[in-house]
């Protein structure tokens, strides 16, 4: 620190004030012999400023420690509460996959993490994260448009391409086709909430790949004979899932009308994943049935 | 706080050299030092800070790759199915399974995943890859675990050799869900099982709370085992939890049906 001689601060008796004065005034009088001539020292403001610049410094210092050690205290908790809600998703895509479409309307709110889903000790380890999950309806415009009504969230009204399409939906989806399900993971930081969401669209793939399944060609209703080899496949395989890896068991599944017999959803996605080499391998009893169909064709 | 030595050493008052008193020079000395043992005090305190925020990072870090593996992993996982495959299976049986053993606190995992690599040499079998976890002692450490996997491709005669691939992690448990309970070990080559991999599974890493890199100590030593190789109870560890959603288990229908029981 720079010393400035030329001011300096004077506390006497007579004056327990503090002042400053220039060290070129007038010599101090022997009542205020704080100084001896020729002595200089800092004054109050100096030692102030001196001060209250360390103040800073130190203060900036123990500031970045603490922003540091609130930084990974926060990367932790968004990687539990990540992994959280990852594993919620997954719980959600087990419900989508073990349940009927229509019970997925899901709005839970403030709920604590669980022994029974998380296990031993989950509930004590996560006692300050909490989830929201919500589940619902979702309409997406462009089908609201080609079915002739309003169209989804935007609502987009006028007029539909044909009331065919609505009433095809409504055979095929019934009046679930899609939904949106959103899951919050928060957690208090400090005076304020942190979170975490993931947000998934589902679709009614169990009523779709029924109806799938039990489409023939173009204008021809399916035969008794395929119903009956549908049938037997299904059986066969206990209830599993009857085309492709993807697809669903349909014990509580809809059944289907009539109509074009398309690729499934499910197995262009499978296709996606495994290769060609698994469409071979799902070549069986429904593999049979779907060549039938295109002999048929 | 007032400097009243002045800047020169030497001074000189009505015909007397001053210099700085005893107690100037003992205050000043005595400020000195709190100064000093201050900041080094403050220092010390930082670069420990900094060290167990980096070895926290590190072992979070470590959690969540872990995890990651294990998930992409058992999201791909694949049986074939005797009634639907009946072109792959191998003299009538599936060569594929799904095998979680937890014995004495020691969990191995090992399945059969499917890859969609068209261009595998070994034909319409060769995107099936076995994959193994296991929680090993650490080839680094040898207080320590290590999480070590394996792979091949189901059917090529090579040896299944694990290899470690996050240090650090202490345990992995899983648990299966089979439509009614939590169950601890899975095996498709029982019958109970029904050649089948379950829907959902529950994921439990842990990881030690401390790195073990420790600079220039033998990691045999009985210094470093009684200082970081002690046993750890499960309260200390860190650890990170999930559920993981098998896809292709959508081709079997769950061992129980209870769902119902399952809660959120």
């Amino acid at each position: 620190m720079e010393h400035k001689p030329q001011c300096q601060g004077v506390l006497s008796r007579d004056n327990p004030g503090i002042s400053v004065r220039r060290a070129d005034a007038a010599p101090m009088t022997p009542h205020s012999h704080a100084r001896r001539a020729g002595e200089q020292s800092f004054s109050l403001f100096e030692t102030m400023i001196a001060i209250g610049m360390l103040a800073v410094v130190m203060l900036q210092v123990s500031s970045i420690q603490g922003q540091v050690v609130y930084s990974l205290e926060y990367g932790q908790n968004l990687s539990k509460g990540i992994w959280l809600a990852k594993g919620l998703v997954a719980k959600l895509e087990y419900e989508w996959a073990t349940r009927d479409f229509s019970e997925l309307e899901l709005a839970l709110v403030d709920q604590k993490i669980q022994d029974p889903l998380w296990g031993e000790g989950a509930a004590s380890l996560y006692q300050d994260f909490s989830y929201d999950l919500t589940s619902r309806e979702w309409k997406l415009p462009l089908l609201g448009f080609l079915a002739g009504g309003e169209g989804g969230a935007g609502g987009t009204s006028g007029a539909g391409a044909s009331p065919l399409v609505a009433e095809q939906l409504k055979a095929v989806f019934g009046d679930h086709v899609m939904k949106i399900a959103t899951v919050e993971v928060y957690w208090p930081e400090g005076a304020r909430r942190a979170s975490t969401s993931l947000s998934m669209l589902l679709v009614n793939q169990k009523a779709l790949d029924t109806q799938i399944m039990t489409m023939s060609s173009p204008g021809a209703a399916p035969t008794s004979e395929l119903k009956d080899q549908f049938t037997d496949a299904k059986q066969d395989q206990a209830g599993a899932a009857v085309v492709d890896p993807r697809g669903e068991d349909d014990a509580d599944a809809a059944g289907g009308a009539p109509g074009d017999k398309a690729e499934p959803a499910t197995r262009q996605r499978a296709a996606g994943a495994a290769g060609e080499a698994s469409r071979r391998g799902s070549g069986d009893d429904v593999g049979d049935v779907e060549d039938a169909v295109e002999d048929e064709q | 706080m007032t400097w009243s030595g002045g800047a020169a050493p030497a001074r000189v008052a009505n015909g007397l050299r001053s210099g700085f008193t005893l107690l100037e020079v003992i205050i000043t000395v005595a400020l000195l030092t709190s100064l000093v043992l201050a900041i080094s005090s403050l220092m010390r305190r930082s670069f420990d800070m900094q060290l167990s925020l980096s070895e926290r990072a590190q072992v979070s870090s470590r959690l969540n790759v872990a995890m990651e593996l294990v998930r992409q992993d058992l999201e791909q996982a694949y049986m074939l199915s005797v009634n639907e495959d009946k072109v792959r299976l191998v003299d009538g049986s599936t060569p594929t399974y799904f095998h979680v053993d937890t014995f004495g606190g020691r969990t191995t995992v090992k399945f059969t995943t499917l890859h969609g690599t068209d261009d595998a040499p070994q034909g319409a079998a060769a995107e099936l890859i076995e994959v193994s976890y296991s929680v090993e002692t650490s080839r680094q450490y040898a207080t320590r675990k290590a999480l070590f996997r394996a792979q091949r491709i189901l059917g090529v005669d090579t040896d299944l050799v694990l290899e470690p691939v996050v240090e650090g992690i202490a345990a992995l448990e899983l648990e299966m869900w089979n439509g009614e309970r939590w169950l601890r070990a899975w095996d498709t080559d029982k019958s109970e099982f029904k050649q089948s991999i379950p829907h959902l599974l529950r994921v439990r890493v842990q990881a030690y709370p401390e790195d073990p890199m420790v600079t220039g100590e033998d990691a045999g030593s009985d210094e470093f085992a009684s200082r970081v190789g002690g046993e750890f109870t499960s309260e200390l560890l860190d650890e990170r939890r999930s559920l993981i959603y098998l896809s292709w288990a959508r081709r079997f229908t769950e061992l129980k049906t209870k769902t119902t029981t399952l809660k959120f």
